[in-house]
């Protein structure tokens, strides 16, 4: 098991993203690396423009046009090592899971074809026997009555089934690594609460690694086992989610969990985050919170990006006693 | 004094299907009540959350009460006065609105004064040589800068764009603001500084706040009082901090339950509430949540439970919300969440 | 999230504290480069008896068919007449035709369509069934028996053009006011007790015409040729007043030895289409800012 533990299936490493949008060149994603063990599961979390999606999408070659990635990714599967080519392990090692399932199903594709698909893009099963599999798997992701939804069109189900059926869709390739983009972001909460368990126990069953994005830190919290924390292009700070919400190194971390209301209650203001983040086109340099930081210090606008610390726990603020002091 | 809102049996019907098909198959009308009589009284000045699932009807009667969804049955008073779908100006202004998507909610093609100076014009609010200066003093009050009277909706950032959907609801000087899902579309701490410009201008103005969510932690931040929707019906109405302490519903139980929290560790396959949300389109017997109820008995598929309560502000509609679970297990003790032991409760 | 994310991208790219003063998104250049070429079309229309050399109706039977020389620039016709003349003199009927013919029809359709779409109810389903009678038909087989039926000239191809294009104008803007009338910003301008006319005219209208004043230049063009078209039938322009339309076919004949006579005029309708598509196009890209 420690062996298995210490194989990393995917490793970034000084991802860039350029974007041109309307003649402008901008780089939402700007230097990020990560490393996802085999078993792992790594929350990416970050406000809207932040490049979590962004380099989510980037490994697997996903991104919107105009989009254009540069840095090394390259994948460890059982079968081997992989890097470079991405068409390699789109389907076959890594599967990846929407935000929106309305707009990323077919809609013209019946729920059980569009797993079939998928089935058949991994096994080369007849039609008789990818069928007899997507029941099966539409059952293993909790969607009652599985034959009479897998002939029903995207549109008769409700949000929290056809989330089921694109990860239904997504577990039909045995992936080892599985991507999600914001997959409950558009959900109840009762409903993204049944998905998050039916994750949970899908990693547990087959010892998947995952990468899940999402905006929300306590979603994160619930299904990964680190979080990486990004703000304007770049990871801030990485550590276990629960060292990193119990005491966080990085204060544009601090100030996203202070902004966020209490469960428990307590009154009184919340605490805001001052300004807004920085022009993509022009980031400033040295710390890019640092306009917006209420620790910072001379030294911060000109100290150079490096992630420091090792593999456990690591953050990009030059200064992050400062938060001890403060919450001393 | 009187309540400032005091509506009753407000309901919201929609046809959803040719009437005469259905004589034809000796069908009841095709008809779903997005809200079905809702009773809702609310104190001048009290900020009151509305929380529930899509299709709940959270938002259609944040649309009744401010005239955009006609009422099929119920009457709504405001301060005494009736007010129907169809209103004067005057009492238009009485009741405003903030709404969700602030990259929806602004005409693109008018500058942020032009928005605001119609609204006022319009309503004549101030003499009209005054229009100009207000506009500005609204921008103000929403603490952003008077420069942006000038700019168009794309150039602003959310958070700036539903600073100026509070605006506009201003403009018109209500004494009720209702905010359907005005902060369900910002970025976290964009949220915050929305959510304390509400509560800022809420004790400044004088205002009484609906604010209707998904999101049951912010509702608990702003809101004295939370009212839960299923399916069309208020299943429970307390004070926020008894609601969220002990809450007397199964429903609100497990919306509690379900709800991501940091620190809280999970097993792998715990889940809250097992089943889909019912539909309107074939609304269950008895208590409408009793098919994903954990604790349902034959009462339960038999008779609605009515919302009542030992006093005025703690209402719950289920036959069991005031005296001992049937489930002896299910006894509460102390004055703890009992949440996990509904989780409990549901995985095995 | 590709497109939200985009868009949350663009607006972090345009941070609040750059923002100052009023700030429209730039139209391209090529608008501007079309809209030279026709207004050159429409100053030699406007400047015609000015501009040319000869009297566009002078015959001159005994120089007729005459290659380009420096007397008469683009030669002369079978009747001996200046064609540089009469291509700058078509050019009045041709406009006039182009752009009333476009303008009417837009007017009337966009009426009834966004009347249609905001109202809903009987009235959309009048006007949206009269809309079907007349899409029914084949369009230009319409066109000429309405025009048989009102007597040649401009102004029954006018009303025959409006009768009919306006079909496409109503259900291009139908749809888009069902659009927009169904966005929040719409629900706000009722939920402030704006009255339903206002809001038609302040909030639905202007972001509903994008559409058809993309449609609109390429129509121009369309009437253009429509008018060449029954020209060419004898249901246009009557000779001996100068039509491009009526010109390209009248060189017909000589094709072979006098090729100028329909070339030259099928270039002065291209460069008129030119100008217009790249107007046309350059709106779209705009709108879709």
């Amino acid at each position: 098991m420690d062996e298995e533990m210490s194989r990393t299936v995917l490793s970034v490493d000084d991802l860039h993203v350029q974007l041109t949008l309307g003649g402008r060149t901008l780089s939402p994603v700007d230097g990020v690396s990560f490393h996802v063990a085999a078993g792992e599961s790594l929350g990416i979390v970050g406000e809207s423009g932040s490049g979590k999606s962004l380099s989510l999408r980037a490994v697997l070659g996903l991104l919107p046009s105009g989009g254009e990635s540069d840095g090394s990714i390259r994948f460890a599967f059982e079968r081997g090592e992989i890097s470079g080519d991405v068409e390699q392990v789109r389907g076959h090692g890594v599967a990846m899971v929407f935000q929106e399932p309305m707009t990323a199903l077919n809609p013209t594709m019946r729920a059980g074809d569009l797993i079939a698909e998928a089935v058949r893009v991994r096994s080369g099963l007849s039609r008789r026997a990818a069928k007899a599999r997507v029941i099966e798997l539409m059952a293993s992701v909790g969607i009652p009555d599985p034959a009479r939804r897998a002939r029903m069109w995207p549109h008769e189900l409700s949000g929290g089934l056809r989330q089921r059926v694109m990860i239904a869709a997504a577990l039909a390739t045995e992936p080892e690594l599985l991507l999600c983009d914001e997959p409950t972001t558009a959900l109840d909460v009762t409903i993204q609460d049944q998905i998050l368990g039916l994750l949970r126990r899908l990693r547990e069953e087959r010892g998947m690694s995952m990468v899940f994005v999402s905006h929300d830190l306590a979603v994160v919290a619930e299904v990964c086992d680190r979080v990486a924390v990004m703000y304007a292009g770049r990871i801030v700070e990485t550590g276990p989610v629960d060292e990193v919400l119990r005491s966080p190194r990085h204060p544009y971390t601090a100030a996203l969990l202070a902004s966020a209301p209490s469960f428990q209650g307590g009154g009184g203001a919340l605490a805001t985050i001052p300004g807004s983040p920085p022009d993509p086109r022009e980031f400033p340099s040295g710390c890019r919170f640092a306009a917006r930081c209420a620790f910072a210090r001379d030294d911060c606008r000109q100290a150079p990006y490096t992630l420091a610390g090792d593999e456990h726990r690591a953050t990009a603020c030059i200064h992050p006693e400062v938060l001890m002091e403060a919450s001393a | 004094m009187s309540p400032i809102i005091d509506a009753r049996g407000l309901t919201v019907s929609y046809r959803v299907g040719s009437a005469s098909l259905a004589r034809l198959r000796r069908r009841p009308d095709p008809v779903v009540h997005a809200i079905d009589e809702i009773d809702l009284v609310v104190e001048r000045g009290a900020s009151v959350g509305i929380v529930g699932e899509s299709g709940c009807g959270k938002s259609t009667l944040a649309k009744a009460l401010v005239g955009l969804a006609p009422l099929s049955a119920g009457t709504f008073a405001l301060d005494g006065e009736q007010l129907g779908t169809r209103r004067t100006p005057q009492q238009t202004r009485r009741i405003q609105m903030v709404f969700q998507d602030p990259s929806a909610s602004l005409n693109p093609s008018m500058t942020i004064g032009q928005t605001l100076r119609e609204l006022l014009r319009v309503h004549d609010m101030v003499p009209a040589e005054q229009v100009h200066q207000r506009a500005g003093e609204l921008l103000e009050l929403v603490e952003l800068p008077v420069s942006l009277l000038n700019a168009y909706p794309r150039r602003l950032s959310g958070g700036q764009r539903q600073r100026v959907g509070i605006a506009r609801a201003l403009a018109l000087e209500p004494e009720v603001l209702v905010a359907d899902e005005s902060v369900a579309a910002l970025d976290v701490s964009v949220q915050a500084a929305i959510l304390n410009l509400l509560q800022k201008l809420r004790t400044e103005l004088g205002l009484t706040l609906l604010f209707i969510s998904h999101d049951l932690a912010v509702v608990r931040h702003i809101s004295d009082r939370v009212v839960v929707m299923y399916l069309g019906k208020v299943v429970e109405d307390r004070l926020t901090e008894d609601l969220f302490r002990d809450p007397r519903h199964p429903y609100t139980a497990a919306l509690l339950a379900s709800a991501p929290r940091m620190g809280v560790e999970r097993r792998s396959g715990d889940t809250a509430l097992g089943s889909e949300p019912g539909s309107l389109h074939s609304i269950p017997s008895g208590c409408r949540f009793h098919p994903r109820c954990p604790i349902a008995q034959d009462l339960c598929r038999e008779t609605e439970p009515a919302l009542l309560g030992p006093t005025a502000a703690q209402h719950a509609a289920c036959h069991f919300a005031w005296t001992n679970r049937p489930d002896e297990s299910a006894h509460r003790g102390g004055g703890e969440p009992d949440q996990g032991r509904l989780v409990r409760m549901v995985t095995r | 999230m590709s497109v939200e994310s985009t868009a949350a991208i663009a607006a972090a790219a345009t941070p609040s504290h750059a923002i100052a003063g009023v700030e429209r998104v730039r139209m391209p250049r090529r608008v501007w480069v079309g809209a030279l070429i026709v207004a050159a079309y429409v100053l030699v229309a406007v400047f015609a008896p000015l501009i040319a050399p000869y009297d566009p109706l002078e015959q001159d039977i005994v120089n007729a068919l005459a290659s380009p020389s420096w007397a008469h620039w683009l030669g002369t016709d079978e009747l001996g007449r200046d064609v540089l003349s009469r291509l700058i003199f078509a050019s009045r009927v041709d406009l006039l035709v182009g752009f009333l013919g476009a303008a009417l029809p837009a007017i009337l359709g966009t009426v009834l369509g966004a009347v249609a779409g905001f109202r809903g109810g009987w009235v959309d389903g009048v006007i949206m069934r009269i809309s079907d009678v007349v899409q029914a038909f084949p369009t230009y087989i319409l066109i000429i028996a309405l025009v048989f039926v009102l007597g040649p000239g401009v102004t029954s191809i006018l009303v025959a053009f409006t009768l009919i294009a306006w079909v496409a104008y109503a259900r291009l803007i139908r749809t888009e006011v069902l659009r927009v009338r169904s966005l929040d910003y719409v629900a706000a301008a009722r939920a402030s007790g704006l009255r339903p006319g206002r809001i038609l005219w302040r909030h639905v209208f202007p972001n509903s015409v994008g559409q058809t004043l993309v449609y609109l230049p390429s129509d121009i063009v369309g009437a253009t040729l429509g008018l060449a078209a029954l020209s060419f039938l004898g249901l246009g322009i009557q000779a001996p007043t100068p039509e491009w339309g009526a010109m390209i076919a009248a060189g017909q004949p000589y094709i072979r030895e006098q090729w100028w006579l329909s070339t030259v005029p099928g270039l002065v309708v291209v460069g008129f289409g030119l100008g217009l598509s790249l107007i046309g196009e350059g709106i779209e890209e705009w709108t879709r800012k």
